[in-house]
């Protein structure tokens, strides 16, 4: 008798088969004491208390602008923003002749928190190396460039400037090749998306940015830019574009 | 960054009572138990600053796990100390059940009766990490074969896969150590 596996098996089937009843019960034996082992792993002295402390120390972190208050480390920290105005202001004259690339794959192995909520045929980038490997040039250099809607924050790249907010979806295009969409609550894009799409090319790569109701978009894609700007036209207006783009 | 204490109490509500699980996951993952509490302390940091993108009513503990491993995966990465999927010494085609009938072992309870905790988990500790993960995800833990498939990024048929191969390098691993024991049982 061809036997299905343990994880298919039917009420029917083993009531006949004596051996998948015997494998069931190795199973669930094995089950049963890889549990009582492993909840013997004993948890270190203070543990909690370690987390708790951790974890407060998170909450107490202030809000931006809040440190400089008063005081002459108020006036220092006023210093210092008025000099980061100035250099950011200062920033596309200082650096017009220089083509700043950084590795895209840096941002994709960054970007690993927040991905829970992914649509069905559609996954977290944080599978790095198989992005790596479905893309043939996995280090596309991406200018940072502030007029292409990019920006580096912390040596980490996405079109968006933070890899660490919105979910980051692999997505394949109507040819079946694989892009990227990033995912930003529109309130943090400061107005660098525009309603209509617009595409780039960067690259060997085309990133096309769009802003739904509430939410903004870049999909860094292989394919070019008229074909790009076609694949997410019936996505336009919609906060949740992967639904048809992925569906194609 | 200000976290809103409803948000932090919520928190220590849904997320902080799985501290523990995920200790003991992340001991296994890392060297020594100092690096499995930093580990862990760094996963709930990053928990709790992405809790209000948390769905309420979506599986917790299993989003924590996606977070640990990938916190973890990050460490491994930097430090490239990346280890095998595979256990090259196994024999895919063993079953421990053929070896305890043959042995004429009275039965699996009493088999894992005679197996101490202690041989179990050497046995967990000598599978290679990506075997490691998916049978204290899915066999102590208790997450479904979709949830360990977005904790550890792999589709849902190498869970299945990689739990088969678990299991049986287990079985494998543990009637080693059951022979050692017990020579008159086990000839």
């Amino acid at each position: 008798m061809q036997c299905p596996s343990l994880d298919d098996l039917t009420p029917v089937h083993l009531n006949e088969c004596e051996r998948c009843r015997k494998l069931l019960a190795l199973q669930e034996g094995l089950r049963a004491k890889l549990r009582q082992s492993e909840g013997e792993v004993p948890i270190p002295q203070g543990f909690q208390e370690r987390l708790k402390a951790r974890l407060d120390r998170v909450e107490r972190a202030p809000e931006r602008g809040r440190l400089a208050s008063s005081g002459w480390i108020g006036r220092a920290f006023r210093s210092f923003g008025l000099a980061a105005c100035l250099a950011l202001a200062l920033l596309p004259w200082l650096t017009r002749n220089q083509s700043s690339s950084f590795r895209l794959s840096e941002a994709l192995a960054e970007h690993h928190s927040a991905c829970w909520a992914l649509p069905k045929n559609s996954r977290c980038a944080s599978d790095w190396e198989a992005w790596s490997q479905a893309h043939q040039n996995p280090e596309v250099p991406v200018p940072l460039s502030a007029s292409a809607g990019l920006q580096e924050q912390e040596r980490r790249i996405c079109p968006f400037g933070d890899v660490g907010k919105g979910p980051h979806l692999l997505l394949h295009d109507p040819k079946g090749r694989q892009a990227s969409l990033f995912v930003l609550p529109l309130a943090e894009s400061q107005d660098r998306l525009p309603k209509r799409p617009v595409a780039y090319r960067i690259g060997t790569d085309t990133v096309a940015l769009w802003h739904g109701p509430h939410w903004g978009f870049a999909l860094v894609s292989p394919a070019s830019e008229n074909e790009t700007l076609e694949w997410i036209q019936p996505a336009l207006g919609s906060d949740q574009p992967w639904l048809y783009l992925a569906a194609r | 960054m200000s976290i809103d204490p409803e948000l932090r109490q919520r928190f220590d509500q849904e997320a902080v009572v799985h501290a523990e699980a995920l200790y003991r996951f992340a001991r296994r993952l890392a060297d020594s138990e100092d690096q499995a509490e930093d580990l862990v302390q760094e996963c709930f940091e990053k928990a709790l600053r992405a809790f209000h993108q948390y769905k309420p009513g979506t599986n917790c503990k299993s989003w924590l796990f996606t977070i640990l491993h990938n916190c973890h995966r990050m460490r491994m990465r930097s430090a490239q100390n990346r280890r095998e999927i595979l256990d090259p010494g196994d024999d895919p085609k063993f079953s421990l059940l053929d070896r305890l009938m043959e042995h004429e072992v009275s039965s699996e309870q009493a088999f894992f009766d005679a197996t101490p905790s202690d041989e179990v988990r050497q046995a967990v500790g000598e599978l290679s990490e990506a075997l490691r993960s998916v049978v204290l995800l899915s066999d102590v833990e208790g997450l479904t074969y979709q949830e360990i498939a977005e904790v550890l990024s792999v589709p849902l048929g190498t869970v299945r896969s990689r739990l088969n191969r678990a299991r049986t390098s287990l079985g494998q691993k543990l009637w080693k150590l059951f022979r050692e024991r017990v020579p008159a049982l086990a000839r």
